[in-house]
């Protein structure tokens, strides 16, 4: 396939790249507002409390001091923060304030003062009397009759079937079944199971949770806001202030980061409350020791697998159970349990029996939530080790296996239809698939076999050697969008000059959006992207968009960008034919000018829109364009990594580390080149270094940059990212799939699976930081 | 926490500095560890004095068999100084893995030792390398080992009205062996988990240890000298079964506590393979 484009598949600068690194681009923080008011919230010392009685007596006499919010004086309107399409499916477990506090850290009540030293100077005078009562702090014994149950609150609901049941610490529950597993066990030649955990991680996104409101002129709430969803945000605001959402405008400005962590209504409803009743400017910005454990959080899983196979390697069935702590609130809960299964089952779709069952469970720590993987990053440390140990116990090489078993194009899963989100999902066929390739060239980069031979721990001669080599692989899968589920829709308008305004209601959180989806608009109407002039997640001038996250912004957005650009190109054509006196066959649009085919007679998009607008039709050239997704085309990769034991010290270093990534085709190829690298980095950290640690009292103990410790660039080893040729996904714009998650899912199970290939031992823990492997290797 | 106010006054010379003192201003030099409790608000001081630019507190120099480095000498500045470089490569190696560049282009050894924080990566190797603390006060000089220095954590020898003028490092001269070895999470910008610093003496035959100095860095309160492990190397030449037993010695010697960065038992470990893995090196 030779594709021919202009602007797509071409590196082209980010269009916010230069105002990012001048500091001309402005984020939530730079917007100056004059007297902007603050807000500073009250962190709960305790786990699990109740509030018995608040004291703001003295907090009110101080100069500067504006208002305490609290359970007592703002209106209980139970919602959930998890920023997903209504209606959501997450239980609404929360109130802006409540009279129970349910982590250490949790918002007790909100200071508003004049500036930041007098809020946290009336947080000291404010005095808090609790009943505390004793925490659910281990999520797999939630369920347990005597731990306490962390939802007590009656009007806690669920508004969909999502087997909400707080009267057993559950917040949520999913199955799937496809095909029977108890006979699939009996026609195996072997059945084995094991179990694995997975750690609390952050996103560390750069800006911190930011949010700043203030009325406008005309009496309207507006919220400049560091979030990933703009749109969802506004409903959510209205819902838990009871402020209509005529009233409400949202403006998403640039964004440092969100990763998932800013797909969340966390803050805005408290700053919406607050300026609302003040009508002054507010504030609230969280500081990095409250954005760790106040914003969300990676959910930690315990994950089981019991498979049965055959001697050559045939899976009959499987069964996969995950257990997540979804922390004091119940955000994204069902969702990412249930992508464990859906992200995951179906990349070796051959396997006649599975089944599939997951269980959110609350506990009185930090809340889980949306993050890059989204429950395939911890499902796949246990599924990718499985397929390891298959092959190991068959004697057939793990390259070759999945080239063998993983699902191919014009093929389907059964999971697809199985699992949804709080409904069952949509079956659609896999329209590309090129990860035979990426295996093929991942093993070549990294020359796989003769490595896996020489590093395994049976040809090991000298035992005694410190350090060890070995050499490990896996494949992955993630999504694009949610089918019949997300939504994207754009608008846009023609210019005097021949420029067009396209108003996006997708969110660029830093990742490139608005850059790639301008390529795929100048791509369509033929001109260059300087003359597209973007304009994105602003709700009262932009359309709506879900949002950024389920790797649907490039795929579904772009599918709007595309549809509606047609539009505009039909129109155009229209104009062009009337004013050259031919059919609308007969026009050609080439480099922002119309000609007549096969010869040079031509006006340009300046000319056509000047006389649209100004002396013949007289009418503004525009179109919109709504899309919904029907399908979820996987993008796949094939990862390999070498390590490098240090067996006295339990020191894990990756040497080398290959990704080969089938995205469809790259609109933008540095771009999606970065995500592949930037999930690699993250997900390298979280497998080898990041973890929350709790005091006995469920506090976090490092929740800071001093203590939590992430990669830089400096801690990397050698990369190479390999991106699939001829990768065409029909139902994309340009062929394109999404890029952004999937790679996060690599290193944790493939560095285990090359720590099996030096030791011969398994790991079941991560991160697999040196005191557990000094223990392991001890064993 | 709350961002507390502070008076600020730039010390020209000694009799600034007690002055200020008396007035209860703290001293600060690179201000890598004072301006992170002004930001975190947890300064009982009246004020900061700014000691950094003081000429009394510079140079690195060589006299008597011993060289001296000045306090408010830049890590960046000590790293990169040729006399430190060809007597003191420990010292070099040990101060490299301080923070990052930009700390280190900040930072100084006298408020590395003045912070005395257990975890501290100049003090374990320093302390090998038998270095002297100079200390003055409006009314007196006096001298003190590093070893003596140190007396819990963030707690020294220094006594109200006193500084760190400079500090003394005698010149090893036999040939002689130098290493620091931190365990970190990462390594740049981490704080150790536990580090081991070894400086071997050796006699004329340049193999038998005439001494062997060993200490070892966040295993306790603050940082240790090994003297058992030190004194089982006396007159020895280094064999694989003794360093196995001093090895095991150091980890003995060591008290670590479990905290986030890492466990007890770890830490007691790798104290004993980070002098392994140095006497290793060294034959
Ligand atoms: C990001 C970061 C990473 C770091 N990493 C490391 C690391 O890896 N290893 C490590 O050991 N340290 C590390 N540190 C700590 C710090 O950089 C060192 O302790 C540094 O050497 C302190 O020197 P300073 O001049 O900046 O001290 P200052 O902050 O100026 O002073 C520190 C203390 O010493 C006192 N003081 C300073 N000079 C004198 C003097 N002449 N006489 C008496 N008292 C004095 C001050 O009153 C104060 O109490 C790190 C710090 C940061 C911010």
């Amino acid at each position: 396939m030779k594709n021919n484009f202009k602007t797509v598949n071409h590196s082209v600068r980010k269009i916010d790249g230069l105002g990012l690194a001048t500091g001309e681009e402005l984020f939530t923080d730079d917007y100056d507002i004059r007297d902007c008011a603050v807000i500073k919230l009250m962190p709960s010392p305790y786990a699990y409390a109740e509030i018995t009685d608040i004291d703001e007596s003295e907090a009110l006499k101080m100069e500067g001091v504006i208002d305490v919010l609290s359970y007592k004086n703002v209106e209980r309107i139970m919602h959930t923060t998890a920023g997903q399409s209504y209606p959501e499916p997450a239980p609404y477990d929360c109130a802006i304030f409540d009279n129970t506090v349910r982590f250490v850290g949790d918002k007790v009540l909100a200071v508003i003062a004049e500036d930041e030293k007098t809020a946290l100077k009336a947080i000291k005078k404010i005095k808090v009397k609790y009943n505390i009562l004793e925490p659910a702090l281990d999520y797999e014994k939630s369920e347990d009759r005597e731990t306490s149950r962390v939802h007590t609150e009656k009007d806690a609901i669920q508004i969909i079937p999502i087997k909400f049941q707080p009267e057993k610490n559950i917040a949520s529950e999913v199955n799937a079944v496809v095909g029977d597993v108890e006979k699939g066990y009996k026609e195996s030649d072997e059945v084995m199971e094991d179990t694995f955990y997975t750690q609390y991680a952050h996103h560390c996104m750069m800006e911190p949770s930011s949010t700043k409101g203030y009325i406008d002129g005309r009496g309207r709430l507006v919220l400049i806001t560091s979030t990933q969803v703009p749109f969802h945000t506004r409903r959510i605001v209205s819902h838990a202030t009871k402020i209509p959402v005529s009233k409400i405008r949202v403006i998403k400005p640039r964004i440092g980061g969100g990763f998932g962590n800013k797909q969340e209504a966390l803050l805005e409803p408290i700053v919406a409350f607050a300026v609302w009743k003040h009508r002054i400017p507010i504030k609230l910005i969280l500081k990095r020791d409250e954005v760790f454990v106040f914003s969300r959080t990676r959910h930690p899983f315990r994950i089981k697998y019991k498979v049965g196979f055959n001697k050559n390697g045939e899976i009959k069935a499987i069964h996969l159970d995950a257990l997540q702590n979804t922390g004091a609130f119940g955000t994204h809960a069902l969702t990412v349990v249930s992508c464990v299964g859906s992200k995951i089952l179906p990349l070796l779709n051959k396997i006649p029996n599975m089944l599939f069952t997951g269980k959110a469970v609350y506990t009185n720590l930090p809340a889980g939530g949306a993050y890059r993987g989204y429950g395939a990053t911890q499902g796949y440390f246990a599924y990718t080790q499985m397929i390891d140990v298959i092959c190991e116990k068959c004697g057939i090489d793990q390259a070759e296996y999945y080239k063998k078993w993983h699902i191919k194009t014009g093929e389907t899963s059964e999971i697809f239809k199985a699992l949804g989100e709080g409904k069952p999902g949509h079956i659609f066929k896999i329209d590309s698939c090129e990860l035979t390739q990426c295996i093929d060239k991942g093993a070549e980069a990294i020359d796989w076999k003769s490595k896996k031979a020489k590093y395994s721990f049976k040809n090991k001669k000298n035992k005694n050697e410190r350090y060890i080599k070995g050499i490990g692989m896996g494949c992955f899968m993630q999504g694009s969008s949610v089918p019949y589920i997300d939504m994207a829709s754009v608008y846009i308008k023609m210019n005097d000059d021949g420029s067009f305004n396209l108003n996006l209601g997708a969110t660029d959180l830093g990742t490139g959006s608005d850059t790639v989806l301008s390529q795929i608009a100048a791509e369509v109407l033929e001109t260059s992207i300087n003359n597209i002039l973007v304009i994105s997640s602003d709700t009262d001038v932009t359309p709506f968009d879900v949002g950024a996250y389920a790797s649907s912004t490039t795929y579904l957005s772009g599918l709007a960008v595309k549809d509606c650009a047609e539009k505009i190109k039909k129109i155009i054509k229209k104009h062009a034919a009337k004013k050259l006196a031919v059919k609308e066959e007969d026009i050609d649009l080439f480099e922002g000018n119309a000609f007549i085919k096969g010869s040079k007679d031509s006006c340009s998009y300046g000319e056509i829109c000047t006389s649209a607008m100004h002396i013949d039709e007289m009418e503004q050239i525009q179109a919109t364009s709504s899309r919904v997704s029907k399908s979820s085309p996987p993008p796949f990769s094939a990862h390999f990594a070498e390590i490098v034991i240090d067996t006295l010290t339990g020191n894990i270093k990756v040497e080398k580390y290959v990704t080969a990534t089938d995205c469809g085709v790259c609109i933008n190829p540095k771009l999606a080149e970065g995500q592949v690298e930037g999930a690699l980095v993250n997900g390298l950290s979280y497998a080898l270094i990041e973890d929350y640690s709790f005091s006995k009292k469920g506090n976090m103990m490092n929740n800071g940059f001093g203590k939590y410790k992430i990669y830089t660039a400096a801690d990397l080893p050698e990369i190479i990212t390999i991106m699939a040729e001829n990768s065409y996904e029909n139902t994309g714009p340009y062929g394109a799939k999404s890029v952004a998650e999937v790679c996060i899912n690599g290193p944790i199970p493939v560095i285990a699976n090359a720590f099996y290939n030096a030791t011969g031992k398994r790991l079941h823990k991560a991160p697999f930081k040196p005191e557990y492997i000094l223990e392991i290797l001890g064993e | 926490m709350i961002e507390k106010e502070f008076e600020f006054y730039k010390a020209e010379g000694y009799t600034d500095v007690f002055n200020y003192m008396k007035k209860n201003y703290l001293p600060f030099a690179g201000g890598t560890d004072v301006m992170i409790k002004v930001k975190e608000g947890y300064l009982r001081t009246s004020g900061l004095l700014y000691i950094g630019d003081m000429l009394e507190l510079k140079g690195i120099e060589k006299k008597d068999n011993s060289i001296f480095i000045g306090a408010a000498e830049k890590l960046t500045d000590i790293i990169k100084n040729t006399i430190v470089k060809e007597n003191f490569p420990g010292l070099i190696q040990a101060i490299e893995l301080i923070g990052s560049l930009q700390i280190r282009n900040q930072a100084t050894l006298g408020g590395n030792l003045a912070n005395c924080s257990p975890v501290s990566d100049s003090m374990p190797i320093l302390m090998a390398l038998d270095a002297k603390i100079h200390i003055v006060s409006e009314n007196n000089r006096k001298i003190i080992e590093l070893k003596d220095f140190p007396k819990g954590v963030c707690q020294t020898a220094l006594e109200t009205g006193e500084i760190i003028e400079k500090l003394e490092i005698p010149i090893i001269n036999s040939k002689n062996y130098q290493a620091y070895r931190k365990f970190a999470q990462r390594p740049e910008v981490s704080i150790q988990k536990c580090s081991t610093a070894v400086v071997f003496e050796y006699e004329n035959d340049e193999i038998t240890i005439k001494k062997a100095k060993i200490a070892i860095g966040a295993v306790a309160v603050r940082a240790l000298r090994c003297e058992k492990a030190e004194q089982m190397l006396k007159g020895q030449k280094l064999s694989p079964e003794l360093i196995e037993k001093v090895a095991n010695m150091v980890s003995e010697e060591s008290k670590p506590i479990s905290d986030i960065r890492s466990t007890r038992e770890y830490r007691q470990k790798m104290v004993g393979e980070g002098f392994r893995e140095i006497a290793l090196k060294s034959v």
